[in-house]
């Protein structure tokens, strides 16, 4: 968009054309600070439901007066486009209501109007709203099993509830599960193929995503701005920069820090761990990446001590399977207790002739403590990631 | 607000944009494309990435 931005500005000066962006992504509050940093003014729609069916972005239409599509493309077009003769007419600002969601519902019979029900809530009906949503892109699934946007639109809703306070245990493995079924169905679809890309592995990437965000916030804070918030923070494979070959470093080569499993397992819950793989399935010789996310439990309010050894995640792969890193750690954070959100990611390449099933395992090592009955414990929590052959 | 089986087919040279309502970056609102008949308009669509 910045060049559209630059060529477009004098015009939008004078009044000639009107300028609107249309974002398609996850966390479109990223754009918020993209158009600080690029110091862009343009009005800006949030399409995270990718609602218009593009297939791939960037895509720049040039609309007449009348509505009309003139021009679907480069920055030549836009001379052309201002030279068109065409009748100009008072603007007549709109500003429509949100759609109703209960007489959407009290509608929604058949899935077209089930799924603008879905959409709606989505769109409108706030997180509270999500687990409705995602119960009603379901439905239609469970009816229309190979609607790809159906897929793509559920797997949407079930990030976005990952990331908020309502999240349920599985919620961004389904999300990825989903994206790959409607990629499955649509394999042209770049929009749907990228939000998987965005969390998943090095070799599959095209670029990275996000790794402006932290050039642009230096920049910002030089000028003496603050720079937009981020309510999610992009990490790992977000920032992760592509890959052409699979490299594994020397801890592939380390020694189980617990492999006697003498340890005391996590048995009262003080950490809830969650593993992701992204993509949700593998083909042969194909690389995944796992994601392993750590919460403290807020109803023991449980805590990390952190004057002793570093969180640690040891994997072992199955026979035949390489992992970039065996081990992983968290370094401990300054303060003596903490309670943040602990995430570590890691990737693995399944062997050239995977065709059935496996279990990848791993465990945890950390020291916990819990304000109850004011207990501080060394924990061993063992994890399991099934890893299904692709399709 | 589109109809959801409407494709990337229908945002050809020659036809109508279609009446979408999304929600605004800066606040969430509803904003109707329709709103900016009667002048050239020029949409982007785009990611950040």
């Amino acid at each position: 968009m910045p060049g559209w931005h630059e060529a477009t500005q004098k015009h939008r000066e004078t009044g000639a054309i009107q300028t609107v962006g249309i974002v398609q992504e996850q966390h479109p509050d990223r754009t918020r600070l993209f158009m600080q940093w690029q110091r862009m003014d343009w009005p800006v729609l949030v399409d995270a439901l990718n609602l218009l069916a593009v297939e791939v972005v960037p895509i720049t239409l040039l609309i007449d007066e009348q509505g009309i599509i003139r021009f679907r493309g480069d920055l030549e077009s836009l001379d052309a486009f201002l030279a068109l003769e065409r009748p100009a007419s008072e603007l007549t600002p709109e500003f429509p209501a949100p759609p109703d969601l209960d007489q959407l519902a009290s509608t929604a019979r058949d899935p077209e109007s089930q799924r603008r029900h879905a959409d709606a809530l989505f769109l409108w009906g706030g997180p509270s709203n999500l687990d409705l949503a995602i119960a009603t892109y379901s439905k239609i699934l469970a009816a229309k099993p190979s609607h790809g946007a159906t897929h793509f639109r559920l797997g949407v809703a079930h990030r976005s509830r990952y990331d908020s306070e309502h999240r349920k245990p599985d919620d961004f493995q389904r999300a990825v599960a989903h994206w790959g079924k409607a990629l499955e169905l649509n394999p042209n679809q770049y929009i749907w193929r990228r939000r998987i890309q965005q969390y998943g592995p090095r070799l599959d990437k095209p670029y990275p995503f996000y790794d402006w965000v932290e050039e642009a916030r230096r920049d910002i804070q030089d000028r003496g701005e603050t720079p937009a918030v981020l309510p999610v923070e992009p990490r790992g494979a977000e920032i992760a920069h592509p890959s052409k070959s699979f490299a594994t470093s020397p801890t592939q080569q380390a020694t189980s820090p617990d492999s006697q499993g003498k340890i005391y397992r996590d048995e009262n819950g003080y950490i809830a761990a969650e593993l992701t793989l992204v993509p949700a399935s593998l083909a042969p010789g194909a690389a995944g990446r796992v994601h392993a996310v750590f919460r403290p439990n807020e109803a023991i309010q449980a805590h990390w001590n952190n004057e002793v050894d570093d969180l640690t995640l040891w994997i072992d792969p199955p026979p035949g399977w390489q992992v970039d890193q065996r081990q992983l750690q968290v370094p401990n954070p300054q303060q003596a207790v903490s309670s943040e959100v602990r995430r570590l990611e890691l990737e693995i390449r399944s062997p050239d002739d995977f065709a059935a099933p496996v279990t990848l395992q791993g465990y945890a090592l950390y020291y916990v403590c819990e304000d109850v009955r004011g207990s501080c414990l060394y924990r061993r929590q063992d994890l399991e990631l099934e890893i299904l052959p692709k399709g | 607000m589109i109809a959801p089986t409407s494709g990337a087919a229908d945002l050809e040279v020659g036809k109508p944009f279609p009446e979408i309502i999304l929600p605004s970056l800066d606040d969430g609102k509803p904003v109707s494309l329709g709103s900016f008949r009667g002048r050239k308009l020029v949409l982007h669509v785009w990611a950040s990435w």
